[in-house]
C-alpha cells in the first residue's frame, strides 16, 4: 500500500524530470540559434546617466557591462560594425563606471583596435585608466603602442612611453625610455619599433594578434637588413644604389626580404621604404 | 480539484484586496504615461523603446507584487497561522501548496494583464506620435508572446517563493533567497556562455556552472524584450519548448515544495 | 469511540537537540457524543495534543485516530471543527466568504451554505458584520466568527482550544450555550481551557494534563469528592501533589 504510492508518485515525477531535461536541452539549442542573442547590446545612454541609474552600484554595473561585452568577445562571432559599436561602448561606460577597473582596458587594447579598428575609443579607455591608475604604466605604454602601430603618429607614441617610463619598474623603465627616445629619432627609429614590437608580443595571448605583430616584426626586420645593406653600399661604393637590386647584384646581401605584407620594399633617397 | 480551487480563489481575493497592488498598478500606470513622453527624448528606434520600456514595467510589477505581496501572503499563513483555518478543513497538504500557487498565479497574471494592456496602449499612443520608427515587421502578437513569456517567468519566480517560503523559518529569509534566485537566473546564460567560451575554465568551476544552470531556471529564455521591440519573427517550435521548459520547472518546483510542506511542523 | 489516542508522544526539536517530550505516553478515549474539557497549567501540552488531532504536527509515538481512520488521512476531518487558539484570518475577506470557503471546503451546497451562515452569524450576534472585511472586526468579533467557522458544517466533533478566551462575558455565555446545544445534538465536544468554571459549567468528563502527562482522566464529579471543595481546588491540588513527585524525581536523578 505505502510503497504503492510511493511509486505512484514517484512515476510522474520521473516524467517531469525527463521532461524537463528534454526541454532543457532543447531551449539550450534554441537559445544558441537565436542570433539576436548574439549581437552585442548596449543601452543607448549617456556615461552620465548610467552613473545616475547605477547609485550605488557602479561597481557591480561596471562588472556587468564587462561581462556582457566580454561575452560577446568570447563568442568567436565575427559581428557586424554595429556589434562592435555596442562592445565599445559598453566597454567605454564600464570604464567610466569603474575607470580603476584594469580588465576593461586590457580587453578594450586586446581587441578594439585589432578586430574593430576603434582606435579612438580604445584610447579614450586607456587615457581614463592611466589618469586614475597612476601607479599602472601599462595604459600609457598600451596608448604608445596604439599610436605608433595603429595611427602612425611616433612624435605621440614616443611622448606615451616617456611618460610611461616614469611610472614603470626601473627594469622596464630604461627599455622604455631609450624606446621613446629612439622613435622620436628618426635614425634609430626601426631597431626601436622592433623591440618595442617584441615585447608587446610576449605581452600577447590571442593568436590573432600575435601573428599581426609577427607580420609587423618581419617587415621592420627586413627594412633594417635592407638598411643596414644599403648603408655599407654607400661606404664601399660612394654612391647610393640605383635599387635594392644593385645591392644583390653586387653582393653585399644574398637575396632581399620579402614583406609579409605583400608590397616589396623600395628604395627612396636613401631609405627603405616599406 | 474542487478544494483546490478554493483555495486558490480565497488566495487570489485575499491578494487583490490588499492595497500593495493597487500602489504596484499606480506605479505602473505612472510609467506606461512616462513612457510615452520618454520614449520621444530617442531619436531613432523610439518604438522600440517605448516596447522595451512598456515590459520592463510590466516585468518590475510583476516582480514587484511577487516580492511585496505574494512572499508575505505565503509567509503570513505560517507566521500568523491563518494556515490553521485551511488545514484544519477537509483540505490535504498537497492541495493547499498547489491551490495557493494558483491563487497566487492568478495574482500575478491579473497584475500583467492589466499591465500588459496599459502598456499596449502606451506603445500605441508613442507609435501614433512617430509613425516613421515603427519597426518594419512589428507585430501585435509578438507584443502579446512577450507578455506571456513574462508572465512564465513571473509564474517560476512565484513557484521558488514558494518553495523558500516552504523551507524558511522567516519571510525575510525567504526574500533574500528568492531575490538571489531569480539574479542567477536572469545571469546564468551569460556566465555559462562566457565560461564555455574561454579556454582555460577550471574543471570543477565549470562542473558547478553547469549544476546550477540546472537547479535554477534559465529566465532569459523567456526575456522576448527585444524580439517584441524589434518584431523580430519567432519559431513557434522554439516558443513551445521554451514553454514546456518552465512549466516543467514550475511543477517541479511546486512537488518540491509539497514535499517538504508535507514534513514541516506547523507549530 | 469518536477520538482515540494511543501512547502518544511528542518532542519538539530545539537547536537539532530534542528536548522534553511535551506530551510523554497519552493515552484518551474520548466517546461519540460527550463534551469533553481539557485541563492543564499553560504549557502543559493541551495545544499539542489538539494540533497532532489536526495533523498540524506529527506524534514521534502513538497514534491518534478520530473514527477509526489516522488523523493524517485529510478525510477525517470533513467532520471536524476547529478553533484555533487566538484564531486569525485573511484580512482582506468578508465573515460570508470565510465562511463559505469553509463550507464548501466541506462539500456543502451553496444554498445549504448561505442558510447556515445567517443561522450561525444570527446566533453569535454577527449578523451585522456579514460583509464587512475582518480586518475590521474586533479581537471578541474574530474570535465568534473563528466559531462559526469550525461550526459551518455542522460538524460531528468540535475541536475547541481556548474558545473563551478574548471573549466578554457575553461571548461566553454565547460560546458556553452553544456548546450546550451541540451535547444536546450529540455533537462530540473536545475542548481545552483553563477558566475552570467553564469546564465544570459544560463538561461529562475532564481530563488533566500537566507537563505532558496525563493526571486524571474521569468524570467531573468522581474527581471532586477526592479532594472536597470546588474544582479548583482539586485542580489545584493535583497540579502540586504531581509538582512535588515531579520536582523529587529531578532531585533524585541530579
Amino acid at each position: 500500500m505505502k510503497a504503492a504510492k510511493f511509486f505512484g508518485s514517484l512515476l510522474p515525477l520521473a516524467m517531469l524530470l525527463t521532461l524537463y531535461t528534454v526541454a532543457r536541452f532543447r531551449v539550450d539549442e534554441i537559445r544558441a540559434d537565436y542570433s539576436y542573442r548574439l549581437h552585442a547590446a548596449a543601452l543607448p545612454v549617456s556615461t552620465e546617466m548610467m552613473k545616475a541609474i547605477a547609485g550605488e552600484f557602479k561597481g557591480l554595473a561596471a562588472d556587468y557591462l564587462l561581462l556582457e561585452a566580454a561575452s560577446f568577445i568570447g563568442s568567436k562571432e565575427k559581428g557586424t560594425p554595429g556589434d562592435w559599436d555596442a562592445v565599445a561602448r559598453l566597454l567605454d561606460q564600464s570604464s567610466s563606471l569603474d575607470p580603476y577597473f584594469r580588465s576593461t582596458y586590457l580587453l578594450a587594447q586586446a581587441n578594439l583596435p585589432w578586430r574593430a579598428q576603434k582606435y579612438s575609443e580604445t584610447l579614450t579607455i586607456l587615457e581614463r585608466s592611466k589618469k586614475h591608475l597612476t601607479w599602472d604604466w601599462l595604459p600609457g605604454f598600451f596608448m604608445g603602442f596604439d599610436y605608433y602601430f595603429f595611427l602612425k603618429d611616433n612624435f605621440r607614441a614616443s611622448k606615451e612611453l616617456m611618460e610611461a617610463s616614469k611610472r614603470s619598474d626601473p627594469v622596464s623603465s630604461i627599455s622604455l625610455s631609450s624606446w621613446a627616445a629612439r622613435l622620436a629619432s628618426k635614425a634609430g627609429q626601426v631597431s626601436a619599433a622592433i623591440d618595442f614590437l617584441s615585447s608587446i608580443y610576449e605581452k600577447t595571448d590571442d593568436e590573432g594578434t600575435r601573428d599581426l605583430l609577427m607580420q609587423r616584426i618581419m617587415t621592420l626586420r627586413g627594412a633594417e637588413t635592407l638598411q643596414s645593406a644599403v648603408d655599407s653600399f654607400v661606404a664601399q661604393f660612394g654612391r647610393m644604389p640605383d635599387g635594392l637590386d644593385e645591392l644583390v647584384v653586387t653582393g653585399i646581401i644574398p637575396v632581399i626580404p620579402s614583406n609579409p605584407y605583400g608590397r616589396p620594399f623600395t628604395l627612396k633617397d636613401g631609405t627603405v621604404e616599406y | 480539484m474542487e478544494q483546490i480551487w478554493l483555495l486558490a480563489k480565497i488566495t487570489y481575493k485575499e491578494g487583490v484586496r490588499n492595497r500593495i497592488l493597487l500602489g504596484v498598478l499606480l506605479v505602473a500606470l505612472l510609467f506606461s504615461a512616462f513612457n510615452v513622453i520618454f520614449s520621444q527624448m530617442f531619436a531613432h528606434d523610439l518604438s522600440k523603446v517605448s516596447v522595451d520600456l512598456g515590459l520592463s514595467t510590466v516585468s518590475i510589477a510583476g516582480l514587484a507584487v511577487i516580492f511585496f505581496m505574494g512572499i508575505n501572503l505565503l509567509a503570513r499563513d505560517f507566521e500568523k497561522r491563518t494556515i490553521y483555518m485551511v488545514l484544519s478543513r477537509p483540505i490535504a497538504r498537497w492541495q493547499y501548496v498547489v491551490g495557493k500557487y494558483v491563487g497566487l498565479s492568478l495574482m500575478v497574471g491579473t497584475a500583467v494583464a492589466i499591465l500588459g494592456l496599459f502598456t499596449a496602449a502606451g506603445v500605441k499612443t508613442s507609435m501614433l506620435m512617430a509613425p516613421n520608427f515603427i519597426p518594419q515587421n512589428y507585430s501585435w502578437l509578438v507584443f502579446a508572446a512577450a507578455v506571456c513569456f513574462s508572465l512564465l517567468s513571473l509564474m517560476i519566480i512565484t513557484a521558488l517563493a514558494q518553495l523558500f517560503t516552504c523551507l524558511a523559518t522567516s519571510s525575510y529569509i525567504a526574500l533574500l533567497v528568492t531575490a538571489c534566485a531569480y539574479f542567477i537566473g536572469q545571469n546564468v546564460e551569460l556566465v555559462r556562455k562566457t565560461l564555455l567560451d574561454s579556454a582555460e575554465v577550471n574543471r570543477y568551476y565549470a562542473i558547478m556552472i553547469e549544476g546550477i544552470t540546472w537547479l535554477f531556471p534559465n529566465l532569459q529564455a523567456f526575456d522576448m524584450k527585444t524580439a517584441a521591440g524589434y518584431g523580430l519573427p519567432m519559431n513557434t517550435v522554439s516558443l513551445c519548448w521554451t514553454a514546456v521548459y518552465g512549466l516543467s520547472y514550475i511543477a517541479i518546483t511546486v512537488s518540491l515544495s509539497v514535499f517538504f510542506f508535507q514534513r514541516r511542523e506547523l507549530t | 469511540m469518536t477520538i482515540k489516542i494511543e501512547k502518544l508522544k511528542k518532542t519538539y526539536r530545539k537547536n537539532l537537540r530534542f528536548s522534553k517530550p511535551a506530551v510523554d505516553d497519552l493515552t484518551l478515549l474520548i466517546e461519540s457524543g460527550e463534551a469533553f474539557g481539557f485541563l492543564g497549567p499553560n504549557g502543559a501540552g493541551k495545544s499539542t495534543v489538539i494540533k497532532i488531532l489536526l495533523n498540524f504536527i506529527q506524534p514521534s509515538a502513538g497514534a491518534a485516530t478520530i473514527n477509526g481512520f489516522l488523523v493524517s488521512n485529510p478525510a477525517v476531518r470533513r467532520n471536524v471543527g476547529y478553533l484555533p487558539e487566538n484564531p486569525y484570518f485573511y484580512d482582506h475577506l468578508t465573515a460570508e466568504e470565510l465562511l463559505t470557503f469553509g463550507g464548501k471546503a466541506a462539500g456543502m451546497g451553496k444554498a445549504q451554505i448561505a442558510k447556515r451562515i445567517d443561522e450561525l452569524l444570527e446566533r453569535l450576534k454577527l449578523s451585522h458584520a456579514k460583509k464587512q472585511r475582518l480586518r475590521t472586526y474586533s479581537k471578541g468579533m474574530v474570535q465568534r466568527t473563528g466559531l462559526a467557522l469550525a461550526l459551518i458544517h455542522k460538524p460531528q466533533i468540535c475541536i475547541l482550544d481556548e474558545p473563551m478566551s478574548g471573549l466578554d462575558p457575553m461571548g461566553r455565555r454565547l460560546v458556553a450555550d452553544l456548546i450546550v446545544e451541540m451535547r444536546k445534538n450529540g455533537q462530540t465536544v473536545f475542548f481545552s481551557s483553563h477558566i475552570l468554571s467553564d469546564i465544570e459549567r459544560l463538561c461529562d468528563r475532564v481530563g488533566i494534563l500537566n507537563r505532558g502527562r496525563l493526571l486524571y482522566c474521569g468524570g467531573l464529579k468522581d474527581l471532586l469528592p477526592a479532594t472536597g471543595g470546588g474544582l479548583e481546588q482539586a485542580f489545584i491540588g493535583l497540579i502540586e501533589k504531581d509538582e512535588r513527585e515531579q520536582h523529587g524525581a529531578d532531585l533524585a536523578a541530579g
